[in-house]
């Protein structure tokens, strides 16, 4: 690897600031707060037959939420 | 879904459940979508139906939040026996879940939030009046982006006893086992915060290091954990239409009794840039912007706590792709 690249790559990543050496706020301000991802707040299930059985049960309609992915994780 | 009364009345109404759509042929799921489709109903790739358990749509509509209002009034509308408890037998089989984590495995979330520098160079969330600055923001910045986008990461049990050692020392240093740093970089360290988390190629992989240091042994073990990566396009820099350079810093903890992590926390911070990164999505921000990735051990056992991780869906169904991500595909 030729010195300018090595020099570039080092570069590369940002040295740390007084604020990203404490951790526990680093932590805290990337994690969601608490009127962020709001739907993570409702009881999914990820099986449509084990909701169906569920809502059979309880005499409640379904509520699908479909994805090109995966709606609970990244999508 | 982001308004509170949605969220209660799914929670409190409903029976909720979110479907991965790339789940498709045989799964007995897909063929009863197909029973909703056969009515009209919209159900493929981002979408929002209400319907009984038999089978009846009530409403439906491609992520429309007036879904949720508007299929229970009609719910309520049904016919009492139609509605009661028990009035419907469901007795088909649930399917198998393609992918279940690894058992005895540890399994951590992942949220990646775009940040920015505030006035005195500290990393800062993204505010609605920041994304007015179109010197950086492309006019299509949605508030969603704001938020962070989740994912999982998941190592397996064996995984998981390497990162402690058998006899621990206080200082003691040992590397991250290679499989492991490679999934990190590799599959958790990009920006899917607007959409599909680009993921990287082993050649993309420039530079990556990660150790354990011991800090304590007794009563439990405490590890601190601490590395970098680069990841990019192109092995020149100045060139790459997409890289990032991050550094990470990790706590876990280890309980020798009870043989389990109880803390898995790390964050990865640095800076991401991309002229595009899918096709089909918004340009991203202009020039490096700062990224962070915070990782947190979860523990329920939950369906939302059990969704795979992203990378687990690009390659090889076995997984083989994200669990051997120090080799070449």
């Amino acid at each position: 690897m030729n010195l300018s690249l090595l020099a570039a790559l080092l570069s590369a990543v940002p040295a740390p600031s007084p604020q990203d050496g404490d951790f526990e706020k680093l932590h805290a301000l990337i994690k969601p707060e608490a009127d962020e991802l709001k739907f993570l707040r409702v009881p999914w299930l990820t099986s449509v037959t084990e909701a169906r059985r569920k809502a059979a049960a309880e005499g409640k309609p379904l509520f699908i939420w479909t994805m090109a992915g995966e709606p609970l994780g990244q999508c | 879904m982001g308004s509170e009364k949605i969220v209660r009345l799914l929670g409190q109404e409903y029976v909720p459940v979110a479907y991965n759509g790339f789940r498709c042929g045989t799964d007995p799921d897909a063929k009863w979508l197909e029973v909703l489709r056969g009515q009209g109903a919209y159900v493929e790739a981002n979408s929002f139906t209400v319907a009984t358990a038999g089978g009846k749509v009530l409403a439906n509509d491609s992520y429309g939040a007036h879904v949720v209002a508007e299929g229970f009034e009609k719910w309520k509308k049904l016919p009492e026996a139609d509605r009661k408890p028990g009035a419907i037998k469901v007795g088909a089989e649930s399917p198998k879940p393609r992918l279940d984590p690894p058992a005895g495995g540890l399994i951590v979330r992942a949220y990646t939030r775009a940040l920015k520098r505030d006035d005195k160079g500290q990393l800062a969330r993204i505010t609605a009046q920041d994304a007015r600055d179109k010197s950086v923001y492309p006019p299509e910045w949605d508030p969603l982006y704001n938020e962070p986008m989740l994912d999982h990461l998941w190592l397996t049990e064996s995984e998981g006893k390497s990162l402690v050692p058998a006899d621990p020392r206080k200082g003691q240093k040992l590397s991250v086992p290679k499989p492991i740093q490679m999934r990190i970089f590799r599959f958790h360290l990009g920006n899917g915060t607007q959409g599909a988390l680009e993921t990287w190629d082993l050649e993309h992989v420039r530079r990556g290091e990660l150790v354990l240091i011991v800090e304590e042994t007794t009563p439990l073990v405490q590890l601190r954990l601490e590395g970098s990566a680069v990841l990019s396009s192109d092995a020149d820099l100045s060139k790459a239409k997409m890289g990032i350079g991050a550094r990470l810093d990790g706590r876990l903890t280890y309980d020798p009794g009870r043989k389990t992590f109880t803390r898995f926390d790390m964050v990865a911070t640095g800076e991401h840039w991309a002229e595009k990164m899918h096709a089909y999505y918004p340009t991203p921000r202009r020039g490096r912007n700062p990224l962070g990735v915070a990782f947190e051990l979860i523990r329920e056992s939950t369906p939302a706590g059990r969704v795979p991780p992203w990378g687990l869906f690009n390659g090889a169904p076995d997984g083989r792709r994200y669990f051997s991500a120090g080799e070449q595909d």
